[in-house]
């Protein structure tokens, strides 16, 4: 049965505030749109920590002047992706591996790389910087 | 937030009064929380909290390198299993003093 995606939108001031309420609206909304028994507790508390960590790097590194940032998230029969854009500088994601357990930052990215099973950044011409992160879901899911 | 806190001999217990920690509250986290562990030896009750986030481990890491150098104790406990997930992913189990209880993480103090 085909069953139309899932699209939930939004698109806030860049304070780092906002990063609790956009990482529990996006753990409330995949808990509502999947439906796979008791795995959909952890995977829907993995999204809300992977938008947490995305949107926070965004507003640190890509909202210097008070910017936006648009978050699109869309979940599909198969897969939950999601989008967050700024109008930042930019993000090398080729070779991230585990931080030192004594250094303090860098642990962002990481986390997501581990919880994600795709990570992928691209510039626009017009100069947003896309950020996407894609998990797919296990075949005894369903979408309301 | 609130950190609720108290001597327990010479320990210093602090519980932490909210359910999550991210970027938009781990500053303050650190900055009160140094304060309170400074000149004592700390357990920090963490059954309230659901969410740690990279910047909240942070916070951790920091503060665990403050006890280091302040030569005093600094343990962990009552962590959910979601936030000992992602403590583990990250590596953190190799540094941070993790106890399951109070109880148990003052034995040797």
């Amino acid at each position: 049965m085909y069953t139309k995606p899932a699209v939930m939108e939004l698109t806030v001031p860049g304070n780092i505030k906002l990063v609790s309420v956009l990482g529990e609206m996006a753990e409330l909304f995949v808990k509502n749109i999947v439906k796979n028994g008791n795995e959909i507790q952890d995977l829907a508390f993995k999204i809300n920590l992977v938008l947490t960590e995305a949107a926070s790097n965004a507003i640190f590194y890509g909202c210097k002047h008070n910017e936006q940032v648009k978050i699109r998230i869309e979940v599909n029969s198969n897969t939950i992706n999601i989008e967050v854009i700024d109008k930042g500088g930019g993000l090398e994601l080729s070779d991230i591996e585990q931080p030192d357990p004594f250094e303090e930052r860098g642990r962002g990215l990481y986390i997501i790389k581990q919880f994600m099973d795709s990570v992928d950044y691209n510039q626009s011409p017009d100069g947003e910087c896309i950020f996407t992160m894609k998990k797919n879901l296990t075949t005894n899911s369903q979408i309301i | 937030m609130k950190l609720n806190n108290y001597m327990d001999g010479n320990t210093k217990i602090i519980e932490v009064d909210t359910v999550r920690i991210d970027a938009g509250n781990s500053g303050e986290f650190k900055e009160n929380m140094s304060e309170l562990i400074k000149f004592h030896d700390a357990i920090i009750d963490f059954k309230h909290l659901e969410f740690i986030d990279s910047s909240g481990l942070s916070a951790l890491v920091y503060l665990h390198k403050q006890s280091i150098n302040n030569k005093t104790e600094l343990r962990l406990v009552n962590l959910s299993p979601k936030i000992l997930d992602i403590i583990k992913t990250t590596g953190l189990t190799q540094i941070l003093q993790i106890y399951p209880d109070t109880e148990s993480a003052k034995k040797d103090l």
